[in-house]
């Protein structure tokens, strides 16, 4: 209790509650225009934050992530276009309801059932988080191999698309995580005698070269049909009646996204697919669905929020990114000085809490952003594309330039950008490449340490319990990569 | 013996991986590999790479005998002009500043897709503008604003 009247005391200045309205409204109107996903918009901003305190700039980018998913479901709804990835379920009942004339109930209810599963999201957060952190203080080099290996594995495991070809990404990010100076022997990797990349690459024109540049290209080389919005938005305060329904399943995707947010791979994407086909099979009538299915709207939108929120524990508590999102926020971390892992609960209480605070905070405006202000949003759908993307092109130049001052930057992200539009011809899912990428250099370290201390007998990490536990997972899940009955399985499951 | 093979992007997508990895293994070839117990630096790079090639190789065998899969063809123009923008603004901001840079940058990348003059000069211009303001008045990132005169 005290450690939440911590939190707030830290965040309760006006610079503070600023920067968090701000972030929410950057989350909201991202989530609203479809075409620009958060982790874009992060990575344009991760750079502009540089000036801030740091806990500043963390409470601002992370009200555009959970922002993010409050807007998704307003553009979903009315215009039937998932206007951030997670909506995409959204579109099925939410947008039939608006064509029955339903649209202010849909909104009602995503925007509540989002602001209840934000909540609870941040409660589990703050209860588990300092259990999972105390935990996680006992591990030593062995045990953070093995847990950055088995969060690699399990993130292609669930990753969409084949399986091996999600693995050879991982291993590509990885590989790109060795260049510059190795901090052990001081020879230069992959430099190819560049003064720029002694330090390494930098994660600003990866991130934005494999999403940003090839989101823009996409988007022009499938022209949206953006129906203009004849729908009347209608009431937005429905009846008792009409939301009973929608209650059972909206707590039921908040229990589902609490859990599924916290694995690797997992987050706010994974957790609205699951809550829908879940809501499915419970229904008695199955037959409602994709008719305008109040529960279809509901248990989609109340899990991605609570996964959204969620997948901040692994970061917050292990020091371990658990998706891409969440790889930009630990880069945000890097930059301004904190390494990220178990001790920040326990050393920068006031940070840890101070972001904690904000994220009641930040879903409260986002609820009043999001009902009572819905109509700013919807007008905004009505900018077309081609004024917007020539914007977004110059933001993210700025964005990578200011980084370091450094040309050198731009020009990187225009080379991985090409790469990444290779990839996203080839479908080959950028996601794992990010991840790897940030983790790849904590897992050289740990891995080299253990074997140092073992000299060289890899049974380390079979002798230790916490480690021994976290191989035979991994293990466990390259054989279920292997087999073919199970191959199926997960390729059905994925569909759904 | 002539190979069919039908799915394309699967076999491309393994031919990229593949070289990724065997550029990774030559790059990494004059680093000192070592021991598990004392790693030189070239010890993971090139373990990682040959792990690259051999899932490459794997995809590409796979991709022989696998139903049909197309890739779609790429809009010449969308991709030219969106990376040719980006050029120009790595090579124009330093020597031009950051106003010229902006207006630039946003009058040709409008040109990826449907532009008409009026309408990107207008928002050329304000996209100019309003990039100073942001970014170096209110954010004051260190960017010089108006060309070197030298």
């Amino acid at each position: 209790m005290d450690t939440i009247v911590l939190g707030f005391s830290q965040i309760l200045t006006f610079e503070y509650i600023g920067l968090c309205l701000v972030g929410a409204v950057i989350g909201t109107l991202i989530g609203v225009l479809p075409g620009l996903g958060p982790l874009a918009t992060l990575a344009i901003l991760l750079p502009i934050t540089f000036g801030m305190v740091p806990l500043g700039a963390l409470l601002m980018l992370a009200g555009v992530y959970y922002g993010s998913q409050y807007g998704g479901s307003t553009t979903a709804i009315l215009v039937n276009l998932p206007g951030e990835s997670s909506s995409v379920v959204t579109c099925i009942d939410g947008h039939e309801m608006t064509k029955q004339g339903r649209a202010g109930e849909a909104l009602f209810i995503a925007a509540v059932g989002s602001f209840l599963a934000g909540c609870a999201g941040t409660l589990v957060i703050a209860l588990a988080a300092p259990a999972i952190g105390a935990f996680a203080e006992r591990f030593a080099s062995p045990e953070y191999t093995a847990l950055l290996i088995f969060g690699l594995i399990a993130a292609v495991v669930i990753a969409s698309g084949s399986a091996i070809e999600a693995l050879a990404v991982v291993l590509v990010g990885v590989t790109l995580g060795f260049v510059g100076i190795d901090a052990n022997s001081g020879a230069e990797r992959y430099t190819f005698g560049r003064i720029e990349l002694l330090d390494g690459l930098q994660f600003v024109p990866i991130a934005l070269g494999f999403f940003g540049i090839p989101e823009i290209i996409s988007n022009l080389e499938n022209p949206e049909r953006r129906s203009v919005i004849s729908a009347r938005v209608g009431n937005i305060w429905p009846k008792w009646k009409q939301i009973k329904p929608a209650i059972p399943a909206m707590f039921r995707g908040i229990g589902l996204g609490t859990v599924l947010g916290v694995l690797p791979g997992g987050g706010a994407l994974l957790s609205s697919f699951v809550s829908y086909s879940l809501e499915k099979r419970l229904a008695k009538d199955p037959g409602r669905f994709g008719k305008g299915a109040v529960e279809g709207v509901a248990g989609p939108e109340a899990a991605n929020n609570a996964g959204a929120q969620t997948s901040f524990i692994p970061l917050l508590t292990l020091g371990i990114p658990s998706n891409p999102v969440m790889a930009i926020m630990m880069g945000a971390m890097i930059l301004h000085g904190i390494q990220p892992g178990p001790q920040v609960i326990t050393k920068q209480p006031e940070l840890f809490w101070g972001l904690i605070a904000s994220m009641w905070m930040g879903n409260f405006f986002l609820l009043i952003l999001n009902l009572p202000m819905i109509g700013i949003w919807v007008k905004l759908l009505t900018v077309p594309y081609r004024i917007l993307f020539p914007i977004i092109v110059v933001v993210s130049c700025i964005g990578i330039y200011s980084v370091n001052n450094s040309a050198f930057d731009v020009f990187t992200a225009m080379i991985f950008g090409a790469v990444g539009y290779l990839f996203f011809k080839l479908k080959l899912q950028p996601a794992p490449l990010l991840l790897g990428f940030i983790v790849g250099p904590l897992l050289e370290v740990n891995l080299r340490r253990s074997l140092l201390v073992s000299r060289g007998d890899p049974t380390i990490f079979f002798t230790r319990p916490i480690s021994a536990a976290l191989m035979v997972g991994v293990v466990l899940l390259l054989l279920a990569l292997l087999l073919p009955a199970i191959q199926r399985g997960r390729e059905v499951a994925l569909k759904e | 013996m002539v190979i069919k093979c039908q799915n394309w992007r699967r076999l491309c997508a393994g031919l990229l991986l593949l070289v990724f990895g065997l550029a990774g293994v030559y790059f990494a070839s004059g680093l000192k590999f070592g021991a598990a117990a004392s790693m030189g630096p070239g010890f993971l790079p090139t373990i990682c790479s040959w792990l690259i090639v051999v899932l490459g190789a794997i995809i590409v065998v796979q991709a022989l005998r696998d139903d049909v899969d197309v890739i779609e063809p790429p809009v010449p123009r969308a991709v030219l002009m969106i990376f040719l923008s980006i050029g120009v603004f790595a090579l124009v901001i330093e020597p031009a500043g950051l106003g010229v840079t902006v207006f630039v940058t946003a009058f040709i990348a409008s040109y990826a897709g449907p532009a008409r003059l009026a309408e990107t000069l207008v928002l050329s211009t304000v996209a100019a503008v309003a990039a100073v303001i942001v970014f170096v008045t209110l954010l004051g990132l260190p960017i010089p604003v108006w060309p070197e005169l030298a």
